[in-house]
């Protein structure tokens, strides 16, 4: 897997005819036909083994899609919104009649970390055409940077490896999410499907929280949600212990 | 509805958007940076402390709650693994046989 990997990526450090080595990250979009597909094509397989891992979430957020909307609604959402948490919790919410501005504030509370991470994106694509740029946004998920940023440490920024990275995700949640909302309430309930939305919490929490001191204020939400889930609903409980702790963190760093 | 979808579509690109395009340009005082470097975690912990304690309006912290035993060898999974499918795997297998059973 390894070497096979490396040799896709042999073709970035030769100089096209219209990038010399000099300006190596302008030549990402440069490079003849051939190099730019094999670069593409890297960042998909690379990431096929986390594409697997996000089937049975994709899944189970079409069977509760299933519940509340139809069939081009729950796809238009995958198609446009394309963020797996947000799309399972505004699905859950409006599966239970909630209103529009919670199911709103709530789903962008939850990609605010997407504002992070296209943010510490902008260095290793700074070079790419300005009309791609919203192609590179649309494409972003925790999964495909996460497997973008592990290669580009290894060998250098490719803005081609990580759209095709982006691709993979898409391909692969376009497809789960369109299966489970035909198939899956047929599906047998003893799969643990009900459990695809707290598994990939727990994965994705484990997979950003590092330190001790995220841990800290994770922990802390999680208890202030709790207290305050009798007093409001839990998209509300949600934003509100996250208001609270994340600015009780700033502070207590700031003040010690 | 698919205004909903629509506004939560838009709200999500221009997150997505934004500071790829604006970066370059200005960058965020360090506080703001700090807030929101402890969002994602927090977002997801107050999510996930709801799903696993509570079931519906009710507070649920029972060894009979399917939800919260599974709970146990999934962080146990991911905290050795770090690997997202084997932790979905495991705790969607966890809460199938305890469902069975409970």
């Amino acid at each position: 897997m390894m070497g096979r990997h490396h040799g896709f990526l042999t073709g970035r450090r030769q100089p096209s005819t219209l990038a010399p080595m000099s300006t190596q990250e302008v030549s990402v979009f440069d490079a003849p036909r051939p190099t730019r597909l094999r670069r593409g094509w890297g960042g998909f397989r690379a990431t096929l083994p986390v594409a697997l891992g996000v089937v049975p979430f994709g899944v189970a957020y079409g069977a509760v899609a299933a519940r509340s909307m139809a069939l081009g609604q729950s796809q238009l959402m995958s198609l446009t919104v394309f963020a797996g948490t947000a799309q399972f919790i505004a699905a859950s919410m409006l599966a239970e009649g909630a209103a529009y501005l919670p199911v709103l504030v709530t789903g962008v509370l939850i990609n605010l970390r997407l504002a992070l991470l296209s943010a510490a994106l902008t260095p290793h694509v700074r070079r790419v055409p300005t009309a791609t740029r919203p192609l590179l946004a649309q494409m972003l998920t925790d999964e495909s940077f996460a497997v973008s940023m592990a290669s580009f440490q290894r060998d250098g920024p490719d803005a081609l490896f990580y759209l095709g990275s982006g691709l993979c995700i898409y391909a692969f949640w376009q497809a789960a999410t369109a299966l489970g909302y035909l198939f899956g309430a047929g599906l047998p309930g003893g799969l643990g499907l009900d459990y695809a939305l707290p598994a990939s919490l727990v994965a994705l929490l484990f997979l950003l929280v590092r330190e001790r001191r995220t841990a800290m204020v994770a922990g802390l939400a999680a208890a202030a949600a709790v207290l305050l889930r009798p007093l409001v609903s839990g998209a509300w409980a949600t934003l509100l212990a996250t208001l609270l702790v994340c600015t009780v963190g700033v502070v207590a760093r700031r003040w010690r | 509805m698919t205004l909903t979808i629509l506004g939560l579509a838009l709200a999500t690109f221009l997150l997505r958007y934004l500071p790829l395009a604006a970066l370059s340009r200005t960058t965020l005082p360090p506080w703001a940076e700090d807030w929101l470097r402890l969002v994602p975690g927090a977002v997801l912990a107050a999510s996930l402390a709801q799903a696993l304690l509570y079931s519906g309006d009710a507070l649920r912290i029972a060894w009979d709650n399917p939800n919260l035993l599974a709970a146990l060898p999934t962080f146990l999974v991911a905290w050795r693994t770090r690997s997202v499918l084997r932790t979905m795997l495991t705790g969607m297998a966890c809460y199938a046989l305890l469902t069975a059973v409970l």
